[in-house]
């Protein structure tokens, strides 16, 4: 019986990671978009931040599930990874993770698609998010084995409600690129 | 125009936090380290060995205390004459029985 | 054969003679009886007023004789046997459920520590000396004393034998005595002699609802685990015969001819017994 934790600990460590770097995301998402952020870096900046953050969460996401099923301690089959319910382990609270997963790579890869599914179905499909990150934190408590770790999952719900809230009540202005200025002296 | 430098930034932070996080998790990594419930053989194994250690100290004791008094017939000079008794095919006039 | 039977030390007494009746044998039965009742009120435990109990509590006591060689008798007999018999077993024996005398015993009550035995007595010419914490329990040999000293009194009137609940003295020929083995009984013939039978199967009750008797292991302070049932023992003495059938029912060999009987049903002849 392989009794070597080494794979056990990457899957912990990284889903931790995951969660820390989604939450960055989210909040970077609200921050930039409110002020006093908002009226002093460029959009297309914090664009990319929150984008890249995304990323990041994402490819931790990755590493979590790969450690996973190379740990040997929960038999996670390869297809638990995509099919929600397939783990022998808490197959709820692992269910879960698996469709907040998705759902993460699917809102990821609607940016670059948003002119094909037009701006307003992308933008609804954005706020999913909120039901991205509650999923992980459901997921982190329920199927995460770090008791230790409540704390954290506490703060970063705590930051997000904040700042979600922050946004709503600023609604911030955005800093856009100057507009060319119009030569209003020009004749019809 | 994409700021490499934030990216970077962005790229190490997580990467501390990583490592950080691993730290963590392996400073407790019998917390649990198998998802399954306590082991029920574990447990029962250690109340058993208890169980053993007591019953040892009990059996050392009284075997000491047998050695002990082994010894002593041992080393006791030629028994006196015994009074003699033997088995007979008599009817018993009396028993004798746990007193 | 005349025969006489009294309950005395909390069992039935049965004096044997071989002679005719006279007035001689009346004496001789009437002195026996009254030495059980005199040796009782000096060394039960249970008699708050015998000359033991006055011992027990007061640790220093200036002593009966007897009272005097029943324990010298008893001292003797723990550094004689390498300490398996002791009387200062006293509050192991209380601890464990045998805190009144046996007929009035609770059939179960809450379980106590076992208590350490091997208490120092110290005997200098009539003063009795215990060592702190520790109580002396004569039980394991005031009987064979008494049926020692009732059978020198017996047997100025002809071939006699004492037998105090199995603890026997015979003299003067060649006494029947009819043990019981595993599945049956077997016969002893006694001459000059004594025998006594000690065991876990008679005096035993249950204490937190657990099995207990009254021959405590002086090693652990708790009733001894064994697995013989109970012993017969032959020695020159009743007292002799009492210490070593309870030395042999915790484990010491057997050099003298002995009866064991074991708890999953055997008989065992040992000591040379034929």
């Amino acid at each position: 019986m392989r009794t070597d934790p080494t794979f056990w600990l990457l899957a912990r460590a990284g889903g931790l990671t995951a969660y820390a770097l989604l939450t960055s995301a989210v909040l970077a998402g609200l921050a930039v978009k409110s002020r006093p952020l908002s009226t002093r870096i460029k959009a297309a900046d914090a664009t990319d931040i929150h984008r890249f953050l995304s990323l990041l969460a994402l490819g931790a996401v990755g590493l979590h599930g790969l450690a996973l099923t190379l740990d040997h301690s929960v038999r996670m089959p390869l297809a638990g990874l995509v099919v929600p319910g397939l783990s022998p382990y808490r197959p709820l609270a692992t269910g879960i993770g698996v469709i907040a997963a998705e759902l993460m790579v699917v809102i990821y890869a609607s940016f670059s698609l948003r002119r094909r599914i037009g701006i307003k179905s992308w933008r609804r499909l954005h706020y999913l998010t909120f039901a991205v990150f509650g999923a992980a934190t459901v997921h982190g408590l329920a199927a995460g084995t770090d008791e230790w770790a409540f704390g954290l999952y506490a703060s970063a719900v705590a930051a997000v409600a904040a700042m979600t809230t922050w946004r709503v009540i600023t609604k911030g202005g955005t800093r856009h690129a100057p507009v060319p200025r119009r030569d209003r002296s020009v004749a019809l | 125009m994409t700021d490499h430098t934030a990216r970077l930034y962005a790229f190490a932070i997580s990467i501390l936090v990583f490592f950080v996080a691993w730290a963590a998790v392996a400073a407790r990594p019998w917390a649990p380290a198998t998802p399954s419930k306590p082991d029920p053989q574990v447990a029962a194994l250690v109340a058993k060995e208890k169980r053993v250690r007591a019953e040892t100290i009990a059996a050392r004791r009284v075997l000491a205390s047998r050695r002990r008094a082994a010894a002593l017939a041992a080393a006791a000079p030629a028994t006196p004459p015994q009074p003699s008794v033997r088995i007979v095919t008599l009817p018993p006039l009396t028993i004798t029985r746990t007193s | 054969m005349l025969r006489r039977a009294f309950p005395a030390m909390g069992t039935q007494v049965e004096l044997l003679l071989d002679s005719d009746a006279s007035a001689e044998s009346e004496v001789a039965f009437a002195r026996a009886e009254r030495e059980f009742e005199r040796l009782e009120a000096l060394l039960s435990r249970f008699r708050p007023d015998s000359e033991l109990s006055e011992l027990n509590r007061a640790r220093v006591l200036d002593a009966s004789d007897d009272l005097v060689t029943v324990t010298r008798l008893a001292v003797e007999a723990r550094e004689r046997t390498g300490g398996l018999f002791d009387p200062t077993v006293h509050d192991a024996l209380v601890a464990a459920g045998y805190d009144r005398t046996f007929d009035d015993l609770a059939p179960d009550s809450a379980a106590e520590a076992a208590r350490p035995c091997g208490g120092g007595v110290q005997i200098e010419g009539g003063r009795i000396e215990l060592e702190d914490g520790f109580r002396l329990d004569l039980g394991g040999i005031a009987k064979g004393y008494a049926v020692d000293r009732a059978a020198s009194l017996l047997r100025r009137a002809g071939p006699c034998l004492v037998n105090a609940g199995g603890d026997i003295a015979g003299h003067g020929r060649l006494w029947p005595v009819g043990v019981a083995t595993a599945d049956g009984e077997l016969t002893l013939g006694l001459e000059n002699g004594a025998l006594a039978t000690s065991g876990r199967d008679r005096r035993r009750w249950r204490r937190g609802g657990r099995e207990a008797h009254h021959l405590i292991d002086p090693a652990t302070g708790s009733p001894a685990e064994s697995d013989v049932l109970r012993v017969t023992a032959v020695a020159p003495t009743a007292v002799e015969a009492e210490v070593l059938a309870k030395t042999i029912f915790l484990g010491a060999p057997a050099q003298s001819p002995a009866v064991l009987v074991t708890a999953d049903g055997r008989t065992v002849m040992a000591g040379g017994l034929r």
